[in-house]
């Protein structure tokens, strides 16, 4: 099988499965002796399910020799991240203390893609626990630090890095991740690949490790907009399963927005010309052209003023202090990988009820603030991360070496987007990651955020975004 | 959705992933003791609690209740 399958679409995989180029059993196999071989070398691999892969292939094929089409995700091969149950297998969480936690049902979007005929070759790693409260090391991990497929002396990102690399790699078709705070974002921005944060509540957790109920999210990790939209399609919908539903599907119909000459951009220059890190400023400002080349009325726009990290770090660590009170109790805490998370989870303890509900209470003005701030504008676009991946072994809670940050440089006077992501997680909006070039031979990628349940429009302007660039179509030297 | 994955392979993944926790932790280096991390936690719980106590609001706004904007 030709090397281009590991890279290819879901449309084109789709396409080449029902001209029957090749069986889902063969593919299927071909990216299980992928996953299983290079998925170690990136710590990405956290579980192999060749067994269970193949009985599902071979069932697809049958249904595609009949003719019964279910979905373009039909027959292809993916990974979840390793928060969402897979039923009478290990669900470690990435953590140690869960190394053997066996749980009796698969997490929603599993049942969904499984009864579209998805095949599931593998659990993907992640960051301990998703990263909650806060880590210090890329190594705060059962299965060690998440490498990046471009250079893997440099960190994939967290919590979904298995998610982020076995993506950038070619081991899977797409992923499943998960984000509180930046987890599908970052991941997705440091290995070059597509990834969307859908709205609070269209996409059910049940079966997925809870850190924060008020503020988790699962979404698609994929190679392009379009893959992000058919998955989402797939695993979106009401859940009575969980409580945080919003009780909406999804259609993946990007075909019906308003013509972009019609909408507005939020952008602030300062976010291009000096929180960015100087090495990635030139691929990042091409990208901003390029979104605006498509027609988009702009306008400048700041986040609104808001105490963004203490609210979201009160919110996520009191509900996660709640979660993962026994752990903390039981002293089991103490088996986690990295120390900092270990003693940041003692300290949620002793987060005060009050504070919780200030940081709720402010929440409610964020909410409100974002609303407001979307009145005029449609979409908001800022650099995904403001430079490229860290060293493996750089603590990540200190401005990365090189990084505008660490330069000693004063201040910029405009906070401008920065924050985007604490803050458009607190207001539970969409977001959309589009790699756009490379700095020092990494990855770097923009965002797009909209208003809750406008994944279509953020979609419809990245497939446009990907008609006219080909970054999402680079991939690593891997072999 | 039957599953029946057999012992085998259930029994070689917890023990792949039980191996490879030691490694992980292995690998992290804490800048200070658990007591300093612990301490250095606790205070950034009091700095935001600190922060939190500086926003202003008016009485009447409640807890968030629904998380999307």
């Amino acid at each position: 099988m030709d090397d281009s399958v590991f890279y290819a679409s879901i449309s084109d995989l789709s396409a080449r499965l029902r001209k029957r180029e090749f069986s889902s059993q063969e593919l299927t196999k071909a990216f299980c002796d992928r996953l299983e071989k290079l998925g170690p070398r990136y710590n990405a691999l956290a579980l192999p399910l060749r067994e269970h892969a193949i009985r599902k292939a071979k069932d697809v094929d049958r249904d595609l020799k009949k003719e019964r089409f279910r979905s373009p995700l039909q027959g292809i091969p993916y990974g979840a991240k390793d928060l969402l149950s897979f039923a009478g297998q290990p669900t470690a969480w990435g953590a140690a203390p869960f190394a053997r936690q066996v749980l009796n049902e698969d997490a929603t979007v599993i049942k969904k893609l499984d009864k579209l005929g998805a095949v599931l070759i593998g659990k993907l790693a992640m960051v301990e626990l998703a990263g909650g409260p806060a880590y210090r090391f890329a190594a705060a991990s059962a299965t060690g630090p998440g490498l990046n497929p471009w250079d893997r002396t440099r960190w994939s990102g967290g919590s979904s890095s298995g998610s982020g690399s076995a993506v950038a790699a070619g081991l899977v078709g797409y992923a499943l991740g998960s984000e509180t705070s930046g987890s599908i974002l970052t991941p997705s921005a440091f290995c070059g690949i597509t990834g969307l944060r859908p709205t609070y509540g269209l996409v059910s957790r049940a079966g997925a490790m809870a850190l924060s109920w008020t503020l988790d999210k699962i979404g698609p990790m994929a190679r392009t907009a379009e893959d992000c939209g058919l998955i989402l399609q797939a695993i979106a919908g009401k859940d009575g399963d969980d409580p945080g539903s919003a009780g909406k599907g999804y259609y993946y119909a990007p075909q019906y927005v308003r013509p972009f000459s019609e909408m507005t951009l939020g952008f602030h220059p300062s976010d291009w010309d000096t929180h960015a890190d100087a090495a990635a400023r030139p691929a990042l400002q091409a990208a901003l052209a390029a979104i605006r080349g498509l027609g988009f009325q702009v306008k400048e726009v700041e986040i609104p003023d808001f105490p963004y990290g203490p609210v979201i770090s009160t919110i996520l660590g009191g509900e996660a202090g709640s979660i993962f009170e026994d752990l903390i109790a039981s002293g089991n805490v103490d088996k986690l990988a990295d120390a900092k998370q270990i003693a940041g989870l003692k300290a949620t303890q002793d987060i005060l009820a009050r504070d919780y509900l200030k940081a709720m209470r402010i929440r409610t003005l964020i909410r409100r603030a974002f609303q407001d701030l979307f009145y005029p504008v449609d979409i908001l676009i800022s650099p995904a991360r403001n430079g490229i991946a860290g060293k493996v072994a750089d603590p990540l809670d200190r401005p990365a070496p090189g990084s505008a940050a660490a330069s000693g440089a004063p201040a910029p006077k405009s906070r401008g987007l920065q924050g985007l992501i604490p803050a458009a997680n607190l207001a539970g909006l969409p977001a959309l990651c589009l790699p756009c070039g490379f700095a020092d031979k990494m990855p770097v990628a923009i965002q797009l955020v909209g208003r809750a349940f406008s994944e279509n429009l953020l979609l419809a302007v990245g497939r446009q975004y990907q008609t006219q660039t080909d970054f999402h179509k680079q991939h690593p030297p891997v072999g | 959705m039957a599953i029946d994955l057999s012992r085998r392979e259930l029994a070689a993944a917890l023990a792949a992933l039980a191996s490879a926790a030691a490694p992980a932790a292995a690998q992290t280096t804490p800048t200070g003791t658990p007591a300093e991390l612990l301490t250095q936690a606790k205070q950034a719980v009091e700095r935001n609690h600190d922060a939190l106590q500086r926003f202003k609001l008016d009485r009447a706004v409640e807890p968030a209740t629904r998380y999307e904007a």
